[in-house]
């Protein structure tokens, strides 16, 4: 008997899985063959979650090493006042120590503090993951609460909640990021200053960031919604006396998986965005142990003209994720969306 | 049509609304940040209760929003805590920057959005289409603080030319005036430009499906006249409402370009009360930048079903 259950189980769960197994790798073989700008951008989000979890794999110094020596003079090997120049020699004026500044260890260079720049990089993918799937879990899940309760109901509550979406949504992104912080300030006499820029912290801009991205996620989920709102099938359920919510959790979300899944991918490119462009202002959380790459772009900017690789690599770390996620976002938008299906080449 | 501006106007004064109590309770989340902000760390208990009743912030939210929001409607949007001048008389000089800067923005963005994104939707998928999409997404992705840092690095260190650290008024000097605002509004347009010519050309291949193009091939016009005289119209029409929803980001955008490109305008203002943590003027600059964003977008609404005829129904 209880051989029969498990049989019949492991036979149900066999057939369920591989089913589902079929489906996913059918899903990454179109994905690699057909889009292959947009399989680069996932394999550069694996990449990006797999350093985050485990940066001292790739790290190679430490990121937090300061190497400063006093009154060094700056010049350059090789050809003398080109532009990205990445290897400098550090004389000391006073002892006369010479320092390799993007020798083989130290590729990218190191910054002001003598930090090691690619190990500062790779630590900085930990909270730009960190940031990017928190804001945009949240604003998924408030997107989708929104935006599903909006377009089924409709009527009074969609008006009301439509006026607050357009409200949020008027607020410049970057103007609620600079003043916000300072305002939910944490009050505490004992602590560090109150008020100082410690009170910026990384799940402050995770909840500002999620609750301005649902607002303005939900219109699109909700506009999905309308769509499939009067389909015979919610008829249906309607018709056997499902509730509501029944029909919205089982009928409705399934449905607009696909809007839901492109935000969210191109969701995590607009917030790491998003905190990139707070930090390069000198607004962003500033714990020197927490690097993040709008943090590196901002030291490197402010020496850009006598060491511009400090600004350029870190800036193209933020390029290479917001690329990749709007590359791997419109992808999905292509093979999700039956009614593009087809309708784009591989490069859109 | 007139129903649909009407029911437009209407809807924007709700928005207004809340957009003003969000900005309004914003800086009255935590009551006590005000007076550790004017006040510091020592302070005494009748200090404190001066800076409360300075800034009433021992009366209730729901009257003091009403109060407040009538004082904004006559034009006063409260004192600089630190030059003690009304912000509105601050802001007005500045207005006008952030203003020129976001529209040379919003002209390079058409200059160059819709005519690339024209001859795109003409070569559809063919080399030169493929190569323009991938330049627009990475125009959309690349972060313009970003290209601005490495031009300003490559003119610093070849050319040896900094950001003039003066600024030209229009009035006084125009010629020195657009000198230093086309680069921060050339770059600043680069995101919103490869909006513009993504959206473009999606709405010119849809017109160039329609009957009546092929009819215009039919009778052997050339490609040049039925792109220009036949397609053009109606495809662009749509293309203004693009700039509209893009205008929040760009009035964030003015923020970084500007404290960058040390010009004078609401985002170096707002920069700097954000560091004094000077309230009134952070809700003052804030208010500002939302209460246009949300007019814009009426505007550009309202002027999009005047001139499409098909948008009015």
């Amino acid at each position: 008997m209880a051989n029969t259950t498990e049989a019949i189980a492991s036979g149900f769960g066999g057939r369920g899985s591989t089913a589902l197994t079929v489906r996913v790798s059918g899903f990454f073989r179109t994905l690699a063959t057909k889009k292959p700008i947009g399989f680069a951008g996932f394999l550069f989000l694996l990449l990006l979650l797999a350093v985050a979890v485990f940066p001292g794999l790739f790290a190679t110094h430490n990121p937090a090493q300061v190497n400063v020596a006093p009154a060094y003079q700056n010049y350059c090997l090789g050809p003398k006042d080109t532009f990205l120049c990445p290897t400098l020699v550090e004389k000391s004026a006073i002892t006369g120590d010479r320092r390799v500044e993007g020798s083989l260890s130290q590729p990218l260079g190191t910054d002001k503090l003598g930090r090691d720049v690619y190990s500062r990089i790779v630590y900085s993918a930990r909270w730009a993951a960190y940031i990017g799937f928190g804001a945009v879990t949240i604003s998924s899940l408030l997107a989708l609460f929104l935006g599903v309760t909006s377009g089924y109901f409709g009527g009074r509550y969609d008006a009301t909640v439509q006026r607050l979406v357009d409200a949020i949504m008027a607020l410049p992104t970057l103007v609620v990021l600079l003043a916000l912080p300072s305002m939910i300030g944490r009050v505490d006499l004992d602590g560090p200053l109150p008020l100082d820029e410690g009170s910026i912290t990384f799940f402050k801009l995770v909840l500002i960031l999620g609750i301005i991205g649902g607002a303005g996620g939900s219109r699109v989920i909700r506009a999905a919604v309308i769509g499939v709102r009067s389909a015979q099938y919610l008829e249906a359920a309607r018709v056997i006396g499902c509730t509501d919510r029944r029909i919205m959790a089982l009928h409705v979300v399934p449905n607009i998986f696909g809007p839901l899944m492109v935000q969210a991918t191109i969701g995590l490119g607009a917030v790491i965005l998003a905190e990139s462009a707070l930090s390069f202002l000198g607004f962003g959380v500033q714990d020197p142990n927490k690097p993040t790459w709008g943090q590196m772009l901002n030291l490197g900017q402010q020496v850009a003209s006598v060491k511009p690789w400090q600004a350029v690599w870190p800036g193209l770390f933020i390029a290479l994720a917001v690329f990749s996620f709007n590359m791997l976002g419109d992808a999905l938008r292509d093979m999700l969306d039956p009614r593009l299906r087809g309708a784009r080449g591989s490069f859109g | 049509m007139y129903r649909f501006v009407v029911r437009r106007l209407v809807l924007a004064i709700p928005t207004l609304l809340i957009v003003s109590f969000l900005i309004f309770s914003m800086v009255r989340i935590n009551p006590d940040s005000i007076v550790f902000a004017r006040l510091g760390e020592n302070y005494t208990e009748e200090q404190a209760a001066a800076i409360r009743r300075d800034y009433r912030l021992d009366r209730p939210l729901p009257t003091e929003y009403v109060r407040w929001l009538s004082q904004v409607a006559r034009g006063d949007l409260g004192e600089s805590a630190y030059t003690f001048r009304p912000v509105i008389d601050e802001m007005a000089p500045k207005i006008a920057v952030t203003l020129e800067l976001a529209l040379l923005a919003v002209l390079f963005a058409v200059l160059i959005g819709i005519p690339v994104g024209i001859y795109s939707a003409m070569r559809q998928d063919r080399w030169p289409d493929y190569i323009l999409r991938t330049a627009a997404v990475l125009g959309l992705s690349v972060p313009g603080f970003y290209v601005a840092t490495v031009v300003l690095a490559v003119l610093a260190n070849q050319f040896g030319w900094i950001p003039d650290i003066r600024y030209h008024s229009f009035r006084k000097d125009p010629i020195g005036n657009i000198q230093q605002m086309w680069l921060p509004a050339f770059i600043l347009s680069l995101a919103t430009s490869a909006q513009v010519m993504r959206y473009s050309r999606t709405m010119m291949l849809d017109v160039l499906r329609q009957d009546y193009i092929r009819t215009a091939w039919a009778k052997g016009l050339r490609e040049r006249a039925i792109i220009f005289q036949h397609a053009l119209k109606n495809a662009m029409l749509p293309v203004i409402t693009v700039i509209g929803l893009t205008m929040a980001a760009l009035v964030g955008g003015t923020v970084i370009f500007e404290t960058l490109f040390g010009l004078p305008g609401l985002g170096t203002y707002l920069v700097r009360a954000v560091q004094q943590k000077d309230f009134v003027v952070i809700q003052g600059v804030t208010l500002f930048f939302a209460t246009s964003v949300v007019l814009i977008n009426l505007v550009v609404d309202v002027s999009y079903t005047i001139l499409d005829p098909r948008a009015r129904s």
